[in-house]
Order: structure tokens, then C-alpha cells, then sequence
């Protein structure tokens, strides 16, 4: 159900500026660092000798609707700016299963999909002459797709001119390097490869998102910025080993993706003291919204009045957050997405309360519980129980109980070394102490480590 | 299909899990009332009733049980005869 032009009236930029910065731009910029992926390292240039190669051998791709799954960076990077210089409307597929692929595929009627076999056409740049095939028109549409992990992903489709406008763009930053623990096509990822790639700066992709390879590719890459969910700041912080993060040369953390909690950042702040601590707040939909940079968990009440980016507003309707956005989304690509979408506010999903001078997030509606009729919000839970001493990390989720309807069920990462007993122990005085009885949890498992989803996020489905 | 014993040792090693999560450390046994007196609330037997659907693959109480429950071997009857219900 989606029709070929569904947003006839949104205005298509001339040329795409992703395929311009690289191709045209990126001529005078070919020696600086562009990419650090498990220590193997590309320059500007050979990205712009791989997105001229591609953009050759691609040429039928002019104006079509083109798939993505290609994940290796370099690769990936050239073939979106490519894509964008052939005028093509780039669909960020990612890794998923070839069935997933061929579903999307066939959904959105793309007419190509792209994976690593590009390898080969970005591999003949070095023999073939240089010659650069002129820019085709209409370029600068691109479809991401949600991360949800309920049912069919929706898919926002944006520009990278919408994309890129909440980067800052600074000389400065030339020499910056920018670790990514975000999967590429993702919003959060694109944010933070924008940011790097518009300022001419490095992007760092660890070759995994395990904690001590996290933690050893923050030292070795000399990485100034990074960009993670705070699901990944804590597996870091626990498991990637004290003495290597000190030796990072951070200037800036960012946290994004998943509600960040003051415990959270009191453990990044007692690590890296020196280091700058930004919070993003931003969706798929929506685009980027705000960033709190003061310390402090949830965001200023303030912003509730005058929100801190021009365009953009917020509000609070029955307990959720709402938002207008300068920087979302020119609309949903299927029809039943756009037909729940209303014009001007649009429901983030996350709950949130007032607090005095802060509104704090409260976890989001989806995730909400029912125990015996109560309704149970796992995020009060989880900040509730994070701090109890012996807790690396946790999450909580429901268990279908045929007596209750769902019981809350908790899964604990214990320090290493700590005693089980003794810290179920601690868990359940604490819980007793700070949670009504219906939010105690009646079911506590110690597990090695939690499943975030592919977006690098804590879920709180229950385990099938 | 369980024997008889494993079944009265799940459904006991169920209960007294949840009675330690509430720092109750008297064992039970069979013949134990299960009234308010035991110390437990009904989310309590919820998720006893959770925990045992994990070991035996059964939860008698999906359909419903509507005989009076007044000591854990009414319970361990519950699951038996569901058991032999399943298992034939």
C-alpha cells in the first residue's frame, strides 16, 4: 500500500548534499581520515574514489527507489552518497534476515537492493579513470526505518539536508574523531556519522559493540567524541575495564536512544570528570529535539515554554510527551503509517512526570505492565533497584501469569565477584522499600549479561 | 510425565522460593495451610505458578481450577491430575 510520489508537495532538493559534499567537496579533503573500523582506515578520498566508482557502474539506478543492506562503513558511506549524486531515493535497510529484505523489498516496491557486493564495483575505482558522471537532479531522499521491535518496522522518510540540520559544523572539529555505537542506518547513527563526515572529521566503528573491544577501540582510535545508548555506557563502564577507559581522550560523551538516568550519569561523571556529557532526545519521526547538557537526568520544565531549537515544541498530554519538530521527517511511506499521523503534534511514546524544575522520563507507554488490573512502568523499577550496590545492570519485564495477567519479572547483571543471595536479598528490601507491592518483583534471575536489540536498547518484551 | 515426588518437590522448592524472597525461612511442607497465615499474596502465587509452568510445562490454572485449595498437597494434586490429564 504506498504510492510512487507521496509527498508530492514536499520540496526535492536540486542535488543531493550528501553526494556533493563527498564527490564534488571531498576532491580537496582526499588525505584526511574518514573511517576507523576495526583499525582498518580510509581516507575522504578513497571514499570518493569508491562513490565515483559506483556512481559509473550504477548508472540505471538514476531516480529509482534503492534498498541498502550493505553494513561495512566505508561501504556503506560511499554507496549512500552515491546514491544520493545518481538522484536515487536510498532506503537504509541494515542488517536483517534475507527474508526480512525480500518483505521490504517487495513492500515498498524498491527496485534494486544493494548489499556488499559493492565491494566490487568501489574496488575497480583504482584502475578505472577518474572521470565524474554529472549529478542527476532530485537526489536527497532517504527512508529509515524503525528500530521497533513490535511487528512491521515503519519507515520515515527525510532528506539528508533534514538529516544533517541539527549538525554543528565547526573547523575545529576537522581533527575530531567520533566513535559510533550505533548500527549506521539507524537515526542515532546517522546523526553521529553526519557529524563527523560534515565536519571532515574521522568516524570510529568498532569492530563490535563487546565492552572491552568498545573499550580498547576508545584508547587505540584516540576518539574524542562518542555516541552510544546508555545501555551501552553502562555495559562499558561495568565490563570494559577501569584503568583502560581512564586512559581515553574523550572530550565529549553523548547518550541517546533510551532514557538516561542520574545514576548513569554520576558514573560517567566520576570516570571522566573533565569530559563534556550530552543527552540527546530525539526519534526517527521527529528528528532531533533537544540535548540537556547539565548533569542532570530528564530536561529542564522549562523547555516546556520556550523549547531550546527554533521549530520545535513540547508539551505534556496525559502523561505523555509530545512534539512538533523542526528537524522530522517529511512524512511515513505507507498509507496506514500517514493515516494515524496527525499534522502538528506528534506523541514520542514516552511518559513523563514533573518533578519541580525538571520533567523526567518515566519509560515508554508500550512498555507499560499490567500486574492484577495495576498499571507498572519497568523504568521506575529498574531506576529504582539500579543503584542497589552488587548491580552491574538490570532490566525489568513482564511475565504472562495466567493468575495476574503479568507479573514483574526482573533479570540482574551482578557485579563481578558479588554473592547471589546476598544481593537478591538487597534487591528485594530495596524494592520493598521504594516500589508499591504490585511493582516488587516476584521473579529475580542473575544472568551474565542483558540482549539489548539491534539498536543497542534494553527492551522489556518478555524472553520467548 | 514427572513421578509424584518430583512433583511435590517443584511445587515446594516453588514456595519456598517465594516465602525466602520474603525473608520467611520456615520450611513448608505438604500439609501446610495455604491461607494468609503462610505469608504470601496472590502475586506471590502468581509467580509460583509462573516459576512451575517453567519446570513442568504446565499451568493448571490457564482453565481454571475450581476445587477449594487448602493445603500445598491440594495444590500438588491440582498439578498432578492436570498432568495426567495431558500426559494420559
Amino acid at each position: 500500500m504506498f504510492t510512487r510520489t507521496p509527498f508530492a508537495g514536499a520540496t526535492a532538493e536540486k542535488h543531493g548534499m550528501l553526494g556533493e559534499h563527498l564527490i564534488r567537496e571531498g576532491a580537496a579533503r582526499a588525505e584526511r581520515r574518514a573511517i576507523d573500523h576495526g583499525g582498518h582506515l580510509s581516507t575522504y578520498g578513497d571514499l570518493r574514489y569508491a562513490a565515483i566508482a559506483m556512481v559509473s557502474q550504477r548508472g540505471p539506478l538514476a531516480g529509482r527507489r534503492v534498498g541498502l543492506t550493505a553494513t561495512d562503513p566505508s561501504l556503506y558511506i560511499a554507496a549512500v552518497a552515491s546514491l544520493d549524486w545518481l538522484g536515487a531515493h536510498t532506503f537504509l535497510i541494515g542488517r536483517r534476515s534475507p527474508d526480512e529484505v525480500e518483505s521490504i523489498r517487495n513492500r515498498f516496491g524498491l527496485e534494486a537492493v544493494l548489499g556488499e557486493e559493492m565491494r566490487e564495483a568501489a574496488g575497480r575505482a583504482a584502475t578505472a579513470a577518474m572521470e565524474i558522471p554529472p549529478a542527476h537532479p532530485g537526489g536527497g531522499r532517504v527512508t529509515l526505518l524503525t528500530s521497533g521491535t513490535t511487528g512491521v518496522p515503519k519507515a520515515a522518510t527525510h532528506t539528508w539536508a533534514t538529516l544533517g540540520s541539527p549538525v554543528r559544523k565547526d573547523p575545529s572539529l576537522a581533527d575530531s574523531r567520533w566513535l559510533c555505537a550505533y548500527p549506521l542506518p539507524l537515526y542515532a547513527g546517522i546523526q553521529v556519522f553526519l557529524q563527523a563526515f560534515l565536519n571532515w572529521a574521522a568516524l570510529v566503528v568498532p569492530a563490535s559493540f563487546d565492552p572491552r573491544q568498545a573499550a580498547a577501540t576508545l584508547v587505540e582510535s584516540g576518539v574524542t567524541h562518542a555516541s552510544g545508548t546508555p545501555t551501552f555506557w553502562r555495559q562499558i563502564i561495568f565490563f570494559g575495564g577501569r584503568d583502560l577507559l581512564r586512559r581515553a581522550a574523550l572530550r565529549q560523551i553523548t547518550l541517546g536512544g533510551e532514557a538516561v538516568t542520574q545514576d548513569l550519569l554520576d558514573r560517567i561523571r566520576s570516570l571522566w570528570p573533565g569530559v563534556r556529557i550530552v543527552h540527546i532526545y530525539a526519534s526517527t519521526e521527529l528528528g532531533r529535539l533537544f540535548s540537556v547538557t547539565d548533569g542532570r537526568e530528564g530536561f529542564p520544565v522549562r523547555y516546556l515554554e520556550t523549547a531550546p531549537e527554533a521549530g520545535t515544541a513540547l508539551r505534556i498530554l496525559d502523561g505523555e510527551l509530545q512534539a512538533r519538530s523542526a528537524h522530522g521527517m517529511i512524512g511515513y511511506e505507507q498509507e496506514q503509517d500517514r493515516a494515524q499521523d496527525s499534522e502538528s503534534w506528534r506523541a514520542t511514546g514516552d511518559l513523563v512526570e514533573v518533578r519541580g524544575d525538571r520533567v523526567l522520563f518515566r519509560g515508554r507507554s508500550s512498555d507499560l505492565m499490567n500486574v492484577g488490573g495495576h498499571k507498572v512502568a519497568p523504568l521506575k523499577i529498574e531506576s529504582t533497584l539500579r543503584s542497589v550496590e552488587g548491580v552491574a545492570d538490570l532490566r525489568a519485564y513482564p511475565r504472562r501469569s495466567s493468575l495476574a495477567g503479568q507479573i514483574v519479572a526482573l533479570e540482574v547483571v551482578p557485579v563481578p565477584g558479588s554473592n547471589e543471595g546476598d544481593l537478591r536479598q538487597s534487591l528485594l528490601n530495596a524494592a520493598r522499600a521504594g516500589l508499591l507491592p504490585h511493582e516488587v518483583p516476584r521473579i529475580i534471575e542473575f544472568v551474565e549479561a542483558l540482549q539489548p536489540n539491534m539498536a543497542f536498547k534494553l527492551t522489556r518484551k518478555e524472553k520467548a | 510425565m514427572p513421578t509424584a515426588s518430583d512433583v511435590t518437590g517443584a511445587i515446594l522448592a516453588s514456595i519456598r522460593e517465594s516465602l525466602e524472597m520474603k525473608g520467611i525461612t520456615e520450611p513448608p511442607t505438604a500439609q501446610t495451610p495455604v491461607d494468609a497465615r503462610l505469608g504470601l499474596d496472590s502475586l506471590d502465587w502468581a509467580a509460583i505458578v509462573v516459576r512451575l509452568e517453567g519446570i513442568l510445562d504446565i499451568d493448571p490454572f490457564e482453565e481454571g481450577v475450581d476445587r477449594e485449595l487448602k493445603t500445598i498437597q491440594d495444590i500438588v494434586g491440582v498439578y498432578e491430575d492436570a498432568l495426567r490429564r495431558r500426559d494420559g
